[in-house]
């Protein structure tokens, strides 16, 4: 088995199969966090394909700066980011609308990879799922990366392109906001 | 040091982590040993990040991996086909400029040669030579032309412009580069072929990622493909486009356009521009709202009667309701960029600011990101 660093020399040279070796350790925890900045499992993998064809296309500017896995984080994070104001959803609420000339099917989110679904029996992470899909982008992106992802500030900054001292005050923001969002439900964490 | 409940439980957030300095960290230390109240908030800290890392992981749906090799293998054509084009128009280019700079040769010589002599013009045995097929690592022509064809050759793929990658791009920019651009000079006669290369490219990269977007989005919407072929009919037909995620990609294939739109609401038999009847479709829409505007939403709905968890509306009223709901997606949106692109510049400033400055430009950064996290979106239609 070849190591990550020929494994990108072999991608360099549109090498399909070792691109898609070279990814294959990181799909899992990039789907996650596409999933829990999209909060749609589908949106995450087509997030997650169009990041990875930009990689695919962009592989040569890779220069081994920083490490492959903060740039394919940077990479992803973007492809999400902007995904998000395109579409520009922050909740889960959903209004159908018919017309007198035919009927308009009530479309529900596709729920099978839903985490509401899969926190019911535990009520501490429905609350942390609720409040979580209320932060704002960044701050729901930089809890992801550090809580879930186990991210380093310094690998967090090289992945959001942002300053140390952004990241430290960002997540300060964003555990206090947490924090309120869960002040109701305190009693399910402590 | 001594420090107070507030500034404690400011410093708490980065404690947890131990990302506070030694000072700091020791301040926070003697004042939990003293203070119940601001250790039950490091334990609900260390509890929600506890649960945080817990939440439950998703898997990749099984043909992933599949789809994904598809596009990778399409890419991988696209840009061999790019390369090999270009190399040919490239090799063409340098022969035509070959072929005239050689006849341009040839003729001045012919006059030069008439006008002091009658010897006969240059031997064609040189027009041949020049005319001959060129590589472009060996014509040594138009020192501009070789470089491009040089280039092409040398560039062996496509790259993308997408500055993101190097790390430079702010992030609403990080959007603007989703065609492929050759990685190529491009001068004089080789840049129209190359413009025309880059139209192919868009062409082709979009369309695999549309493709794949129109077949997630049948899940959702439970059309046939026929239904879907139709709607997009009618809905060009009608000057209206009906966008699939992401808006920019789908621009991008359309060669430009209006992003999402009000294309609900199906009518009876249309006739297209061809003459052929419509078939008639069923459309599905429904609408988004976050939670913090659901109530302005309610609000534009509230003249409508609601039964059975849907509004019932005629297709007039549908649009009428669209249209003031885009107005309201319109002024959070706009509010919510404007922000967010102030943050960034300003965040980019900060990397060169130091000492009182960069503390004031951080000052402001906060402000801004607080501004925009109580912003909220309203999604008209998907």
């Amino acid at each position: 088995m070849q190591n990550e660093q020929e494994l990108i020399s072999e991608a360099k040279k549109n090498n399909a199969d070792a691109f898609c070796e070279l990814i294959s350790p990181y799909t899992g925890q990039l789907l996650n966090y596409a999933f829990r900045m999209l909060k749609n499992h589908e949106d995450a993998e087509d997030a997650l394909q169009e990041a990875y064809l930009k990689i695919y296309n962009s592989l040569n500017k890779f220069e081994g700066n920083s490490s492959f896995k903060t740039w394919i984080y940077r990479i992803v994070t973007n492809v999400c980011l902007d995904m998000l104001r395109k579409q520009k959803r922050n909740s889960t609420t959903t209004l159908s609308i018919t017309d007198e000339d035919g009927e308009h099917e009530l479309l529900l989110p596709d729920d099978t990879y839903m985490p509401e679904r899969i926190a019911q029996k535990n009520a501490a992470l429905d609350a942390l799922q609720k409040a979580l899909s209320s932060l704002n982008d960044e701050h729901r992106a930089i809890i992801t990366l550090r809580d879930i992802d186990g991210f380093s500030y310094e690998e967090i900054a090289d992945a959001m392109n942002i300053s140390l001292g952004t990241v430290k005050s960002r997540i300060s923001r964003a555990r206090i906001r947490l924090k309120e969002l869960l002040a109701k439900d305190k009693e399910l964490f402590c | 040091m001594k420090i107070s409940c507030e500034e404690a439980k400011q410093l708490l957030p980065l404690f947890v982590d131990n990302m506070t300095d030694k000072q700091e960290s020791d301040a926070v230390c003697e004042h939990l040993n003293e203070c119940a109240e601001c250790r039950r908030e490091y334990d609900f800290y260390k509890s929600i990040i506890g649960v945080t890392a817990s939440m439950p992981s998703v898997e990749p749906s099984p043909d992933f991996n599949e789809r994904l090799h598809k596009k990778l293998l399409e890419a991988k054509n696209a840009k061999r086909h790019h390369v090999l084009s270009s190399f040919r128009r490239a090799s063409f280019t340098v022969l035509a400029s070959a072929a005239v700079i050689a006849l341009s040769v040839v003729s001045l010589n012919v006059l030069k040669d008439r006008d002091i002599s009658d010897q006969p013009p240059i031997h064609n045995t040189q027009l041949e030579a020049t005319s001959a097929p060129v590589h472009a690592d060996e014509a040594i022509i138009s020192g501009n032309t070789t470089r491009a064809a040089e280039e092409i050759l040398q560039s062996g793929a496509l790259t993308s412009d997408d500055a993101e990658e190097s790390g430079q791009d702010s992030l609403p920019n990080a959007e603007k580069n989703n065609v492929l651009e050759p990685a190529v000079a491009v001068e004089n006669g080789v840049l129209a072929e190359n413009m025309e290369t880059k139209a192919e490219i868009k062409d082709n990269i979009p369309q695999s990622e549309a493709a794949v977007s129109e077949e997630a989005t049948e899940k959702n919407h439970d059309f046939s493909a026929k239904e879907q072929a139709a709607k997009d009919k009618q809905s060009v037909d009608n000057g209206v486009m009906t966008a699939s995620l992401p808006t920019s990609d789908r621009e991008a294939a359309m060669g430009g356009g209006s992003g999402a739109s009000s294309g609900g609401g199906s009518s009876g038999a249309a006739v297209f521009k061809s003459g052929r009847a419509a078939v008639k479709v069923k459309l599905t829409n429904y609408v988004t709202v976050d939670s913090a505007s659901l109530a302005e939403a309610q609000k534009i709905l509230s003249d409508y009667p609601l039964s059975g968890g849907a509004y019932k509306l005629t297709t007039e009223e549908y649009h009428d309701v669209l249209a003031q709901l885009e107005a309201l997606n319109a002024s959070v949106v706009t509010e919510t960029e404007n922000k967010t692109e102030a943050y960034e510049e300003l965040n980019a400033r900060l990397s060169s600011l130091s000492g009182a400055a960069a503390e004031q430009t951080q000052k402001e950064l906060d402000m801004l990101d607080d501004e925009t996290s109580s912003v909220y979106v309203v999604l008209i239609e998907r």
